[in-house]
């Protein structure tokens, strides 16, 4: 998918989610849907991104490319490093 | 994977006498030891018997001769304090939760962006979904479907109550998975008619969905209405 897909899609999912739900006929219906909205969770393990100063490394730079953080709720990371 | 190995044991475990038992606090005869260099010597030596059989019957670590300074060096230390130093820190995990319903948490700064690129792929849902170190907010708890990939990070769509996504109900702990991530399959192919409509009425990649109600038990009726999988 394009990133200009993905933009189409993100405005029909959220423009059509409760007119698909008003629509629901009673043999269909689902309490778990009702209630609830589908939203999306980008998760990654493992990638070991630098975070060194100074400045953005590119692993970091891709990072904030990747998601506009207006669209993100929260964003969680967990970091590795060696000790000694 | 390699042969996997049979006879458990750790050869490393420290006799009793070898260690200061004050520094245990409770039987010491209840206590399996192993010593901090002894389980370095196990890491290096890639001993996979031991290390198996050492999450299998857990163990107190001993810090032990070699990792302490002797009396003589230590006259040449005038630092009171003992240092941790950290170093090479990296992201090892990542997550991000979209603010509304819909595809938020890929949505990229630019357009135009070539190296930009996103998988969907609906019909494999075997992947695992691990909420270690996560912060979510809600309980993934057979809410999910893997959706694809994108710049080699996993999307997934999860069914959030409303009172989460409007802020009036707190957020879930840190961590928290009291189910599988999935949802039940009559749930997932009833999401996939809203997607697969959603889909056909943007007119991409040729998705139909000629009714977005069927009974999603049949998945000969599932199949007879929409062709996203």
């Amino acid at each position: 998918m394009t990133i200009q897909n993905v933009r189409d899609l993100d405005d029909m999912m959220r423009a059509y989610y409760q007119p698909w739900l008003a629509g629901m006929p009673e043999e269909f219906e689902d309490f778990f849907f009702l209630e609830r909205q589908p939203i999306s969770v980008s998760h990654r393990y493992g990638q070991k991104t630098p975070i060194d100063a100074p400045g953005l490394t590119s692993g970091m730079e891709a990072m904030a490319r990747n998601h506009d953080m207006t669209f993100i709720r929260n964003f969680s990371f967990a970091t590795a490093v060696h000790a000694r | 994977m390699g042969e996997l190995p049979t006879g458990l044991k750790n050869d490393f475990e420290a006799p009793y006498d070898d260690i200061l038992l004050e520094a245990l606090e409770d039987d010491p005869n209840s206590i399996k030891i192993v010593k901090l260099s002894d389980l370095e010597r196990i890491y290096k030596m890639k001993n996979r018997g031991s290390a198996i059989f050492d999450i299998v019957n857990p163990k107190r670590l001993f810090i032990d001769d070699e990792y302490i300074v002797s009396r003589t060096l230590q006259q040449g230390v005038h630092k009171k304090h003992v240092s941790l130093r950290m170093e090479d820190p990296q992201i090892d995990q990542a997550t991000y939760v979209a603010r509304y319903c819909g595809l938020g948490a890929i949505i990229p700064t630019k357009d135009g962006d070539d190296s930009w690129s996103f998988k969907m792929s609906l019909a494999n849902q075997d992947a695992a979904f691990s909420t270690k170190h996560t912060n979510l907010g809600f309980d993934v708890d057979e809410n999910g479907i893997k959706l694809g990939v994108c710049n080699g990070e996993t999307i997934w769509i999860f069914m959030v109550p409303d009172d989460y996504i409007n802020s009036v109900c707190s957020a879930v702990p840190p961590g928290t998975s009291s189910g599988p991530p999935h949802m039940s399959k009559i749930r997932y192919r009833k999401f996939l008619l809203f997607l697969a409509k959603c889909l056909e009425q943007l007119h991409l990649y040729g998705i139909y969905c000629r009714d977005p109600y069927v009974d999603a038990s049949m998945e000969e009726r599932f199949k007879g209405v929409t062709n996203i999988l």
